[in-house]
């Protein structure tokens, strides 16, 4: 009887409505290594943790996103809740977003992206509705996340509705947890160049672990029921970043 | 609805393809520059640099090379740089790199009985003999390495030119970093794995 109730209700169930909070957030700059895709684990970590769906659109040629999540599959640090994909073309990346808003199948989507400004970046980016960009403290990078920030500030005079243009953020990333007079100078700085987003992102090795294994929550899980009770402690470190992801992503979208 | 989408109605004229042309042409040029001036005064020497850095496969005959010596004032000549042969020659670029011991390889160093300097260089050339530069970046290692710069081999590899465009295109874009920042990731743990191999031959590990 239960199961004749189940197969009633799938076949009656309408078809899903599109999802208008769906949520799109691409990770771009004009530079390798400057830290989208730490920065894009840690934002899905703290969407799933926070029960999100989530589709990780990989559009690096070097598919690392995509191989993290594997890797966290197979090492049981994923979650059902996290999808990915791996996709070539913006073309690719706009068929797959319409795909999950109409048929609901996440609540956020992010995009990684290559570390390198290319025609592509306009397409990538008229697509999102929030581009966050990753810059490390020091005078290059600034430099380089300012013609990132440059970069999109003239694409508004380039497309026919610059008010549909996603929001632009930029992230500080691998800020040292002893802030010197210098890099307190580069932050000021910072602030006076970008949109600065107000929690920065310390250096941590909890972030080397989330690389490593997988999702931040799933790792504190783990420690939290180690069976070696010295090691329980050390969930603190992989809770405190993920606080620190969740607050980044809640100033995205707030901002 | 989906929020709307915006039409890009003209082009980025800074993006970076711009860019991307530039550090793929210049290092070819600037190695065939590199690669035709030595070939007019030593070229036998320039054959043997490139074959040295583990470009065997490629490297020109060096009968070709020696011929080329013993016709040294015919190869002078323009026309001779004009010749195929700089396009035979493996693209590679000279990148200049220090190397010293870690830290926790100090002590061993210093009792193996051999001038850890002279260990260090050993260590250097069996680590790039049969090494090719791969064009993925390899972040270098946060290991400690040794304070005592007495130590520290410097010399220059001539490593593939494409490799380092690649490593440059996704990296540096703006040609900030130094050569050595881009491939010390791949060559620093070789020449510290080949200074352990030769502390355990020492006896000293």
């Amino acid at each position: 009887m239960a199961s004749l109730l189940r197969i009633t209700t799938l076949a009656e169930s309408p078809p899903p409505m599109p999802n208008d909070n769906l949520v799109v957030i691409a990770a771009m700059a004009r530079k390798g290594g400057s830290g989208k895709t730490t920065l894009s684990r840690a934002l899905i970590s703290a969407a799933v943790a926070a029960n999100r769906r989530v589709l990780l659109i990989d559009t690096d040629s070097t598919g690392v996103l995509v191989a993290w999540h594997r890797r966290a599959n197979d090492a049981a640090f994923g979650s059902p809740l996290l999808r990915s994909a791996t996709v070539e073309s913006v073309r690719g990346v706009d068929r797959k977003i319409e795909q999950v808003y109409e048929a609901d199948s996440a609540d956020f989507i992010f995009i990684d992206t290559a570390g390198v400004g290319a025609e592509w970046s306009d397409g990538i980016a008229v697509l999102a509705d929030h581009i966050v960009t990753p810059v490390m403290l020091s005078t290059s990078d600034l430099d380089v996340g300012a013609q990132t920030a440059d970069w999109f500030e003239k694409l508004r005079s380039r497309v026919d509705d610059p008010a549909s243009l996603p929001r632009h953020h930029v992230v500080l990333n691998m800020v040292d947890p002893k802030t010197t007079r210098a890099d307190a100078a580069l932050i000021e700085a910072a602030i006076a160049r970008f949109p600065v987003i107000e929690t920065v992102m310390l250096r941590r090795n909890a972030y080397k672990e989330m690389d490593e294994k997988g999702l931040l929550h799933a790792i504190a899980l783990q420690k939290q029921t180690d069976p070696n009770p010295l090691m329980r402690p050390h969930v603190r470190h992989v809770v405190e970043a993920l606080e620190e992801a969740t607050d980044i992503l809640n100033n995205i979208l707030a901002g | 609805m989906r929020k709307k989408i915006s039409t890009v109605t003209r082009p980025d004229p800074a993006y970076a393809a711009s860019l991307r042309q530039g550090f793929v042409e210049d290092p070819r040029r600037e190695e065939a520059v590199r690669a035709a001036i030595p070939l007019e005064q030593s070229g036998a020497k320039v054959a043997m640099a490139e074959r040295v850095q583990g470009t065997e496969q490629s490297a020109p005959p060096v009968v070709e090379s020696e011929a080329s010596l013993e016709s040294g004032p015919e190869i002078a000549t323009p026309s001779a740089d004009q010749r195929p042969r700089t396009r035979r020659l493996p693209a590679t670029r000279k990148v200049d790199i220090r190397v010293n011991a870690l830290e926790r390889q100090e002590e061993a160093l210093i009792d193996c009985g051999v001038d850890p300097a002279h260990v260090i260089r050993a260590a250097l050339r069996r680590a790039v003999k049969k090494w090719q530069l791969d064009p993925h970046f390899v972040a270098p290692s946060e290991e400690i390495r040794t304070r005592i710069t007495e130590w520290r081999a410097r010399t220059s590899l001539a490593v593939d030119a494409g490799a380092v465009t690649a490593l440059l295109r996704a990296h540096d874009p703006l040609g900030v970093l130094s050569k050595w920042t881009l491939i010390r990731g791949q060559v620093e743990p070789r020449v510290w794995a080949e200074i352990d191999a030769i502390l355990i031959e020492l006896g000293h590990e």
